[in-house]
């Protein structure tokens, strides 16, 4: 089918938002007992991060619709349509997501017990599993369409999100540990990076995994669509494949595999691959977002 | 079971004359490149609608044709994935689209395996074949149906077995497109 | 539900409502429309119906035109109540619901502003356009006489030459009073009308196609009904679903071979081979009718030794007459008259042998007949000829004689050769060998041409006259060739004005260089009628818009009912009806005494007929009834001879025709024509090639309807695999497709349609839809000296039928050899 732009744009944002809230809810567990709080930034940026990013595809999404201006309607049926769940997940998501980066960045004027904030973050977090779920099966039940109708859709979905969440919560630690003056808070930022890194790498493995896993399958599903598919693949989307594997897994791997063994020597030089790592993530994923809909062959 | 309109085409007869298609545009006035009903050929794979390539080595071919109106589903799945509910169908079987709900999203072209549901850019919203409803509602058959002078059509109900539509479908081995995709069509075809 | 509805055609939209649309029909069971609107629906606001014959072809469907608010949104097949199997319409009359509003239609009369052909215009007022138009007429008769103004007279409102009452009647009544030039009628398509002409003295035999359910067999032979004549393949589908079986012999794997029970393959213009092989293995097997043959032909005539002719009584008796026949009595053993017209003998006359008669040696025609196919067209030498093998030969020769009876079914196509018209005659000697010919379910039908007296049913017997010769005035009637070697020669007198209506010569006859460079440049004035600016309208020096077949009046004979039509809607724009166009020319050189009628008038003045098909039959009862009355005609399908009329010199069917002697074509023979099935070229030259019919075109208008021409798209090429591959074409590269005439670019469609050697393209695109070319521009011009076929011209010669079709000139558009190769950068 077509390159659906707006859907590629939506999907990339959401799945930035979603993994960078997973990663904040991990942060408010992680520092739930403690009284220190030495995830702190992680919860806190990554409320930031994952509350624009929402936004920015929410807005994006509308312009794949005809009538855009009426795109409430497509809340009403819930009963049966996964877009209409994936809307109000969404819009839930927005909600939670707007609340909980407001209790971070009001804590000074208001006072909210930790328990709230930790019980918001929880909120949202379910909220984007929900939308993410709903996202994926928008996708999955389309029997039409080979290459979407297994679940390693919905492990794509998941596997993308925590990608990319990664590596943009990543990417802002090492922009605040830049740009932060106390050399406490520095070192402090700085020893958070190595875990997202090791994160980053499992991410990109499972990624790499899911990738050819999905490749094997269209080529293993007795469909003529899917056969379609795979000659579109390897042959005139051969660049945008390779765009998807290369850029946006095989050099990752490397230069988070680099900043794994600079971590072990000399953790504040590990932001460079970091960052350049995400600008190749981001590269990888509009292309895999831009494949999954062209190669979404009709049967 | 309820009562459920739909038709029976018999592509012995079906001679790709295209009549049927042409109906239908004049009928509901569609826009120029949007066919709510098509005719493909079944020949060449490449054969492109209005194509008659045959399949084959000459002089051993095969040529036909094969006439795709809304299916009319008793599970449409266009029905169920449609965000908005602007997608109903009526006590008699017949499937629309609402186009002053529709938001033009476009998932029920994707789902649908007959590819009827086709997005018309200038209203934003998608149209399909409405089995000529207000041709129905008057005790009129839908306008292909009535272009097909070679009577390759028959429209009726086909959950009646007395009906002539349900007769034909009893007695002719009609068979349905995609069954595998579990719709339950109510266009059945004879083949050829 | 409420659906808006758009407009798809281009012109200011009409929002209908649900209600407007079809007709009330209360409670009654979803059934076609069947009912005729009464006169006060017809006046309604909202919804007017009117039927008309549809303008696209000769197969005379009539629609119901739906109008709302003046304009009309829809048209569907009218169902005769009391004939509905004689509903029928292709998609081209669905599609002339948007003919009136064609997105070029000329709209105001306009003179040309540069040379012929550049496509610059510029408006006029019709009064000058009449104006001139009348002062040319005047200055052509002055200085060269009448006879040099040739005026052609369909139109974009009738039928064209299809037995419309008023197919250009006002035009007739004009060339007529007037003195001008008429061409017998046909540009082309008269192969078939020779061959008929000579066998059975009927210029179109066809049967109703009805009567095909009575065959049991049908054979479609040289002709591709899916897609070119619904009303026959509609007729033929009913038998098939009969039960009958069909055999289709042709050239092309096209929709209607797609349908055939059989299809046998056959190289292009060999059909008279294969006909005469089929009589061969039927009288080898005895399975001819031999009753048929005594009672109906020449069989049992017998033919001198000497010089060929027919034995007549003055041959054998001193006081003989030169018009009465002999054949041989062997009980009596003695010779027996027989009077020209007289059918039947007893069944001891003898069908075959050698007999000597007071002295004159004689063989009987049917021997003749016998001789020639054993020696010539057994079998085996058939398959070399026609590429169908023997033993399908023996096959299809069996079954057709033991069918009883079987139908052949052809149409133009089969003829469009140089020697076509012997594929024609082969075929009717076949039909005649078992007995089929007047015979319903039999015959050797003429499809496509659905005129009364032919395939539309029993003749109706207007009162044209009344309309055509206001007095004893008459036209100048000289053959095609002639008028076109008068314009270019000025012999055998000069013709210097053109006055043409619809028809598309250029366009649609072969070779178009041929009139664009030697007939256009001299004539000195040309005016076109015309509903748009195709290719002849546009070397035109005043085009003046006509009203389409919608915004008249008219009364034809359609399928054994009188149906009298519309106007549906008003003329748009300024276009005016040629009955209007005639009667203010008429006026202007003072023939306008003569055209004081309205329509009106004339549709009253044919219907005023002593013929008994039109008894009781009024204007005023046709009004009432909405429009359709069946004639007084017989209920039992039409069957073409069964009158056992046959206007030839014996009165009898001649599969030996005297006349043809010196052409050594007294009997059907095969001849190959100017090049098909064989290249004159063959190394140069390899391919086989024609335009054929498209079910999108009615031949060169309609296909540019929007609605339509979104299938079409690209003019392409059919080529078969193999001939691609040895050539590097691949599906989707730009060819050029190539003789010494002419070329065309086009796109291959790489396609198992055409069998090695042939090479096929739609008939029907305009010059504009080519890059480079035309698909015309390789084939051989007609009428023209190396195109000339005495046969085809001594049949003009020997009668003088002013409408009837008459073929002065041999068909040449399917004749052609070309080549193809591939070309970039185009």
């Amino acid at each position: 089918m077509q390159i659906e732009i707006p859907l590629v744009i939506f999907t990339l944002f959401d799945g930035l938002a979603i993994g960078a809230t997973a990663w904040a809810v991990a942060a408010e567990w992680l520092d739930w007992t403690g009284q220190t709080e030495p995830h702190r930034e992680l919860a806190q940026w990554g409320a930031y991060l994952a509350l624009v990013c929402l936004a920015i595809g929410l807005l994006a999404s509308p312009f794949h619709l005809g009538r855009p201006l009426a795109m409430l309607n497509g809340l009403s049926n819930l009963g049966s349509s996964w877009i209409a769940r994936e809307a109000l997940f969404g819009l839930v998501y927005l909600a939670l997501a707007a609340v909980y980066a407001g209790a971070w960045l009001l804590r000074r004027r208001v006072s909210l017990a930790r328990g709230w904030r930790f019980v918001l973050a929880n909120l949202a977090g379910l909220a984007a599993l929900a939308m993410i779920i709903s996202q994926a099966m928008i996708y999955t039940v389309v029997r039409t369409i080979p290459t979407w109708n297994n679940s390693l859709t919905l492990l794509f979905f998941g596997v993308s999100a925590a990608l990319l969440g990664t590596l943009l919560v990543g990417s802002g630690l090492v922009v605040l540990e830049a740009l932060t003056k106390s050399p406490a808070d520095k070192t402090r930022l700085a020893a958070l990076l190595p875990p997202v890194v090791r994160v980053g790498i499992w991410a990109v493995i499972g990624a790499i995994l899911v990738g050819a896993l999905q490749l094997v399958n269209i080529g293993a599903t007795p469909s003529a669509a899917a056969s379609s598919a795979l000659r579109l693949l390897t042959g005139p989307l051969i660049g945008l494949v390779s765009l998807r594997f290369v850029v946006g897994m095989l050099v990752p791997l490397v230069l988070l595999g680099a900043a794994w063994v600079q971590a072990r020597r000399e953790p504040q030089r590990i932001g460079t691959w970091l960052i350049a790592s995400f600008g190749c993530v981001l590269v990888g994923e509009l292309a895999a977002r831009a494949l999954f809909f062209l190669s979404a062959l009709h049967i | 079971m309820g009562k459920q309109y739909g038709m029976v085409i018999d592509l012995g007869v079906c001679v790709g004359c295209h009549a049927c298609t042409i109906a239908c545009k004049f009928e509901n006035g569609t826009d120029l490149t949007i066919d709510w009903h098509r005719v493909e050929t079944v020949g060449d794979p490449k054969a492109q609608v209005g194509q008659d390539i045959p399949k084959g080595i000459y002089p051993n071919l095969s040529l036909s044709w094969l006439p795709v109106p809304c299916q009319h589903c008793a599970n449409p799945p266009c029905l169920a994935a449609c965000p908005t509910g602007a997608i109903s169908k009526r006590a008699d079987g017949i499937v629309l689209i609402d186009q002053n709900r529709c938001i033009g999203c476009r998932y029920c072209s994707w789902v649908c395996p007959y590819h009827v549901p086709q997005f018309n850019a200038a209203t934003g919203t998608t149209e399909k074949c409405t089995l000529c409803v207000h041709r129905v509602d008057q005790s009129l058959v839908p306008a292909c149906v009535n272009a097909c002078v070679y009577g390759a059509r028959v429209f009726g109900d086909v959950n009646d077995p007395n009906s002539e539509a349900g007769k034909l479908i009893a007695t002719r081995h009609a068979h349905v497109l995609a069954p595998e995709q579990e719709t339950g069509p109510s266009v059945y075809y004879i083949d050829p | 539900m409420e659906v808006t509805r758009r407009q798809f055609i281009q012109s200011t939209g009409v929002v209908l409502g649900a209600a407007g649309l079809g007709l009330s029909h209360g409670n009654k069971v979803l059934k076609a429309l069947t009912q005729a609107p009464s006169p006060a629906a017809a006046s309604s606001e909202k919804l007017v119906s009117v039927f008309t014959p549809c303008a696209g072809c000769h197969q005379k469907c009539v629609l119901r035109v739906h109008v709302v608010d003046g304009r009309i949104v829809k048209n569907e097949a009218w169902p005769f109540a009391d004939q509905p199997d004689d509903t029928h319409c292709c998609v081209k009359g669905i599609s002339s619901a948007a003919l009136p509003y064609y997105p070029d239609r000329l709209k105001y009369p306009m003179k040309r502003a540069g040379n012929r052909g550049e496509g610059k215009w510029t408006r006029i007022s019709w009064n000058e356009a009449l104006d001139t138009i009348a002062q040319k007429l005047k200055e052509t008769r002055d200085k060269y006489g009448s006879q040099a103004v040739l005026i052609d007279h369909t139109g974009s409102s009738v039928t064209p030459q299809a037995g419309d009452v008023n197919s250009g009647a006002e035009a007739i009544r004009f060339e007529n009073l007037f003195g001008s030039t008429l061409p017998d009628g046909w540009y082309d398509d008269t192969s078939c009308v020779v061959g008929n002409y000579f066998t059975t003295g009927n210029d179109l035999e066809g049967s109703d196609p009805r009567g095909m359910m009575q065959a049991n067999l049908i054979m479609v032979w040289g002709a591709n009904p899916a897609e070119s004549a619904f009303r026959d393949w509609k007729h033929i589908t009913l038998a098939r679903q009969k039960g009958v079986p069909v055999i289709v012999i042709g050239h092309l794997f096209d929709p209607t071979a797609a349908k055939a029970d059989q299809f046998v393959p056959i190289k292009r213009a060999t059909d008279a081979a294969l006909a005469l092989a089929m009589i061969q293995v039927i009288v080898a097997s005895d399975l001819q009718n031999k009753a048929f043959l005594r009672q109906n032909t020449v069989a049992p005539l017998l033919v001198r030794d000497d010089n060929g002719k027919l034995l007549r009584e003055a041959d054998i008796k001193s006081d003989g007459s030169p018009d009465k026949f002999v054949a041989w009595d062997q009980a009596s053993q003695a010779a027996v008259i027989v009077e020209k017209g007289k059918l039947g003998a007893p069944d001891t006359v003898a069908l075959t042998g050698a007999i000597v008669v007071n002295g004159v040696a004689c063989h009987t025609s049917f021997q003749q007949l016998v001789d020639l196919v054993n020696a010539q067209y057994t079998p085996e030498k058939a398959a070399e000829i026609t590429g169908v093998p023997a033993d399908t030969i023996r096959d299809l020769a069996a079954r057709y004689a033991k069918a009883n009876p079987a139908t052949i079914y052809y149409n133009f196509g089969l003829g469009r050769y140089f020697n076509g018209n012997l594929s024609t005659r082969a075929q009717l000697a076949l039909g005649a060998v078992c007995g089929y010919l007047g015979r319903l379910g039999g015959g050797v039908n003429l499809g496509g041409i659905s005129i009364p007296g032919a395939g539309g049913g029993y003749l109706i017997g207007f009162n044209n006259a009344s309309v055509q010769q206001a007095t004893d005035a008459t036209s100048k009637k000289i053959t095609l060739y002639e008028t076109l070697q008068a314009i270019q020669t000025g012999k055998p007198y000069p013709i210097k004005m053109w006055i043409n209506s619809f028809r598309n010569p250029i366009q649609t006859c072969p070779n178009p260089q041929r009139w664009i460079n030697d007939i256009v440049p001299n004539l000195d004035f040309i005016v076109n009628v015309n509903i748009r600016l195709d290719w002849t309208a546009q070397y035109a020096d005043i085009v003046l818009p006509d009203a389409t077949i919608f915004e008249r009046v008219t009364v034809s004979g359609v399928q054994d009912h009188v149906v009298l039509s519309g106007p549906a809607i008003e003329p748009l724009f300024e276009a005016r009806t040629t009955h209007w166009i005639w009667q203010e020319l008429a006026n202007r050189v003072d023939l306008g005494q003569y055209f004081t009628q309205s329509d009106v008038d004339y549709v009253k003045m044919v219907l005023d007929s002593k013929d008994a098909s039109l008894q009781g039959i009024t204007y005023d009862k046709l009004v009432q009834a909405g429009g359709v009355l069946r004639a007084n005609v017989p209920p039992t399908p039409y069957v073409a001879g069964a009158s056992g009329q046959f206007d030839t010199p014996t009165g009898r069917i001649e599969f030996y025709s005297e006349r043809l002697l010196t052409y050594q074509e007294q009997l059907p023979v095969y001849k190959p024509s100017k090049e098909a099935p064989n290249s004159p070229d063959p190394q140069k030259y390899p391919l086989q090639y024609f335009a054929a019919r498209k079910k999108f075109y009615m031949h060169t208008f309609m296909g540019d309807i929007p609605v339509l021409h979104r299938y079409m798209g690209e003019p392409w090429i059919d080529i078969n695999p193999q001939d691609a591959q040895a050539r590097g074409i691949q599906d989707g590269d730009m060819v050029q497709v190539f003789n010494a005439r002419g070329m065309l670019v086009v796109k291959a469609s790489v396609s198992p349609m055409v069998p090695p050697g042939t090479v096929r393209t739609n008939h029907g695109p305009g010059p504009q839809d080519f890059k480079q070319g035309h698909y015309q521009m390789v084939t051989l011009p007609h009428a023209s000296e190396s195109t000339f076929n005495p046969v085809h011209d001594l049949r003009y010669q020997l009668t003088e039928p002013w409408w009837k079709w008459a073929g002065g000139q041999a068909d040449v558009i399917f004749d052609c050899a070309v080549d193809v190769r591939k070309v970039s950068g185009v």
